[in-house]
C-alpha cells in the first residue's frame, strides 16, 4: 500500500538453498503496526537465518492496516498494538475466519518534547488536557511560553486509537498532527521546541535521548507523587508506567506450520530476550504460559 | 493479401484507442456508483459543506469534505502561485533570451527534475524544506500548507516550463521581427508581443501543471501535518482529498459507509481533475487554431 518512508518495510526474502523440493519451501506474510514493526522484523530475520527454506514478509503500516488485511485475507499474521473494535471481529464473524489473539510483549508509549523544554514530569490529565486542546499554552503547565504544538499519528495507527480511548478518552484535537510513523515523530520534536508526541518505546533505543535532541518525559502518579520513567525497565515490569499495553498478534486459524513456529519462536527465551534488547518487556510468566498453552491448542486445530 | 492486413491492423489499433476510453470510463463508473452509495447514509449537503471529517471519531463519524476541499485548493493555489511566474520566467528565458549553451544545459536538467519520485521530494520537505520554513519564518514546525505548496511546484514546474516553451516558440518569427521594426527592444517585444500572442498556450501548460499538483499525495502526504483542523492560512497544518484517501483506504473494511465515504471522496477528486484537463485541452485546442 501506499506508505511512505521508514513505515513501509517490506522484506522478502527469498532462500533458495540448492535445489530443493519447491514444496519445502514456505512463506507467510505478516502485516501492520508501525509500533511493532521493527521488533517482527528483527526475530523475522534471526528466525530465517535458522530455517533457510522459510520466507517471512513483514509490513509495516498502522495496526488497523494489518488486521485489515487479515480481513480480506491477505495475511496470515496481523501485528496490533490494539485490541480489535466492534466492528471488526464483526467483520470477521461474518467472513468466518478464526483468530487467534496473541500478546508476545508489553510496550509502553513514551511521551517527549524537545531536549530545550523545561517540562520534565507530566500527569496523565495534563496528557488529557493537552490532546483534547483543553491546555494551548505552555505556560499553564511549565516555565515555557507559547502555544502547544501536538504531534501524533494518523488514525490507521493503533498508539492513536490506545491513546485516544484509553488515556485522554475523548477526541483529539484537530489540530494534532498526524504524521506517518513513531521516527517521523521524534524527527519532528527534535526540531521543535513547543512540541510534545507520543511513541512507542522500542523507538527510543539505542542511541541516548540527548543525542536524538529530546526529552523523554517521566509520567507522574496524581495519587502519590512518584514520577516513573519508560525508559526504566523496573517501572515497566512492577507496572508502575502507567502507560502500558500488549503487543498483540492476531493469527488467523487454521494457521500453518511456520506461523506457528514464529510465533513459537517469539515466545521462546531467545525470543523473549530480543524483545528485551530492543527497549520492550518480555511477557511475565502467567500470561507467557497462557500463550504457550493456546499455541497447542492452534496446532492440535490444525491436526 | 496486403489490404486485409491493413485491414486487421486498424481494427486492432482501433480496439486499443477504445480500450483505454473504456477503461476510463469503467473507472469513473466505479468511483461514481461506489460514492454514490454514501448518500443513502450521508445528504450531499453535509458530505459537501460538513466542517469536520472524522469517520473513526472517539463520539461518533463525520463525513465533512468541506476541510479537505479547502485545503486541496489551498496547496493547489499557494503552488500555482509560485510556479506560474516562475516557469513561465523560465521558459521565457530559456526561448528568448538564454544563449544556447544555457538552453542546452537548462533542458534536460528540467526534464530530470520531472524525473523526481515524489517520496524522494517528500523527504526533502520534511529534512530540508521544513525546517528552513521553521527558521526563516519563525514557525514551530515546518508541517503545513506552505511546505505542500513548494513542494508541488517543483512537482509542476517541469509541465508548465516544457509546454510554457513550446508556446512561446510557436510564435511567429514574423510579429517580432515587426516589433523590432518599430523600433521595440528584445525586451518590449517579449512582454509586449510575444508573451501576449500565446496567452492560451500559456494558460493550458499552466492548467496541465495544476492538474498535475492537484492529484498529487506521497508528497503532501508526507509533509502537510494532516491535521483535521479547517486551514486558515498557509502556515496551517492541511489535509487534502487525496492524503485522506491514502491514510484511510488501508485501514477500511469494504462495504461500509467509511469505504464509500473514501469512494465519494475520490469521485470529487476525479471531477475537480476531469474539469481542469477538459479546461485545458479546450484552450489548447484554440491556441492551435490561432497558430494556423
Amino acid at each position: 500500500m501506499i506508505r511512505p518512508y521508514g513505515t513501509v518495510i517490506f522484506i522478502v526474502f527469498f532462500a533458495f538453498s540448492g535445489c530443493r523440493q519447491v514444496a519445502d519451501f514456505r512463506f507467510i506474510k505478516v502485516m501492520g503496526s508501525d509500533s511493532e514493526v521493527n521488533l517482527v522484523l528483527s526475530m523475522a530475520e534471526k528466525y530465517m537465518q535458522r530455517d533457510s527454506l522459510a520466507s517471512i514478509g513483514i509490513i509495516g503500516g498502522g495496526s488497523g492496516m494489518g488486521i485489515a488485511s487479515l480481513i480480506n485475507q491477505r495475511a496470515q499474521l496481523a501485528n496490533s498494538s490494539r485490541e480489535l473494535t466492534e466492528k471488526e471481529t464483526n467483520l470477521l464473524k461474518e467472513k468466518n475466519i478464526e483468530i487467534l489473539r496473541l500478546v508476545f510483549a508489553l510496550d509502553a508509549i513514551a511521551f517527549v518534547v524537545h531536549k530545550d523544554h523545561p517540562l520534565d514530569t507530566i500527569t496523565l490529565s495534563q496528557v488529557s488536557a493537552l490532546y483534547q486542546g483543553n491546555i494551548r499554552d505552555w505556560s499553564e503547565i511549565s516555565r515555557q511560553q507559547g502555544p502547544v504544538r501536538l504531534y501524533g499519528r494518523q488514525s490507521n495507527s493503533g498508539t492513536y486509537l490506545y491513546l485516544r480511548d484509553q488515556i485522554v478518552k475523548a477526541e483529539y484535537d484537530n489540530s494534532l498532527l498526524g504524521l506517518n510513523g513513531n521516527a517521523q515523530i521524534l524527527e519532528a520534536i527534535r526540531q521543535d521546541v513547543s512540541g510534545i508526541g507520543y511513541v512507542s518505546v522500542g523507538y527510543l533505543e539505542g542511541k541516548s535521548a540527548s543525542e536524538k535532541q529530546i526529552k523523554v518525559l517521566m509520567v507522574k502518579n496524581e495519587e502519590n507523587g512518584n514520577c516513573y520513567s519508560p525508559l526504566s525497565q523496573e517501572d515497566l515490569k512492577a507496572g508502575l508506567y502507567p502507560v502500558q499495553r500488549p503487543l498483540l498478534q492476531f493469527l488467523a486459524l487454521p494457521a500453518s506450520d511456520l506461523a506457528l513456529d514464529f510465533v513459537q519462536f517469539e515466545l521462546s527465551a531467545e525470543g523473549q530476550d530480543m524483545i528485551r534488547k530492543n527497549g520492550y518487556l518480555p511477557l511475565d510468566t502467567l500470561t507467557h504460559q497462557q500463550m504457550l498453552k493456546a499455541l497447542t491448542k492452534a496446532r492440535q486445530h490444525e491436526g | 493479401m496486403r489490404d486485409r492486413v491493413n485491414r486487421l491492423m486498424a481494427l486492432i489499433i482501433q480496439a486499443c484507442a477504445l480500450s483505454s476510453v473504456l477503461v476510463l470510463m469503467g473507472i469513473f463508473l466505479m468511483l461514481l456508483i461506489n460514492g454514490a452509495m454514501l448518500f443513502k447514509e450521508v445528504s450531499v449537503f453535509d458530505f459537501l459543506t460538513g466542517m469536520t471529517w472524522n469517520p473513526g471519531a472517539f463520539d461518533g463519524p463525520a463525513y465533512g469534505a468541506l476541510s479537505l476541499i479547502w485545503s486541496t485548493i489551498l496547496v493547489t493555489i499557494g503552488a500555482m502561485l509560485m510556479a506560474i511566474p516562475l516557469g513561465i520566467a523560465m521558459a521565457a528565458f530559456m526561448s528568448e533570451v538564454a544563449p544556447r549553451f544555457w538552453r542546452n544545459l537548462l533542458k534536460p536538467l528540467i526534464e530530470l527534475l520531472a524525473g523526481i519520485p515524489s517520496v524522494v521530494l517528500g523527504f526533502i520537505g520534511i529534512e530540508l524544506i521544513g525546517p528552513l520554513l521553521q527558521k526563516y519564518l519563525g514557525l514551530s514546525t515546518g508541517f503545513n500548507a506552505l511546505n505542500g505548496s513548494i513542494l508541488l511546484c517543483l512537482m509542476a514546474l517541469p509541465t508548465i516550463i516544457s509546454l510554457s516553451e513550446e508556446a512561446i516558440r510557436a510564435v511567429p518569427f514574423s510579429f517580432k521581427e515587426a516589433s523590432y521594426g518599430l523600433g521595440a527592444g528584445k525586451w518590449e517585444t517579449l512582454i509586449k508581443v510575444t508573451l501576449p500572442a500565446c496567452t492560451s498556450g500559456l494558460i493550458a501548460s499552466s492548467m496541465l501543471g495544476l492538474g498535475r499538483a492537484l492529484g498529487e499525495t506521497m508528497t503532501v502526504l508526507m509533509v502537510t501535518g494532516n491535521a483535521l483542523q479547517f486551514p486558515h492560512g498557509f502556515y496551517d497544518s492541511v489535509r487534502t482529498l487525496t492524503s485522506t484517501i491514502a491514510i484511510e483506504l488501508g485501514e477500511v473494511a469494504s462495504g461500509t459507509t467509511h469505504y464509500f465515504a473514501l469512494f465519494a471522496v475520490a469521485s470529487l477528486l476525479f471531477c475537480l481533475c476531469l474539469i481542469i484537463n477538459i479546461a485545458a485541452e479546450a484552450i489548447a485546442a484554440k491556441f492551435r487554431y490561432r497558430q494556423t
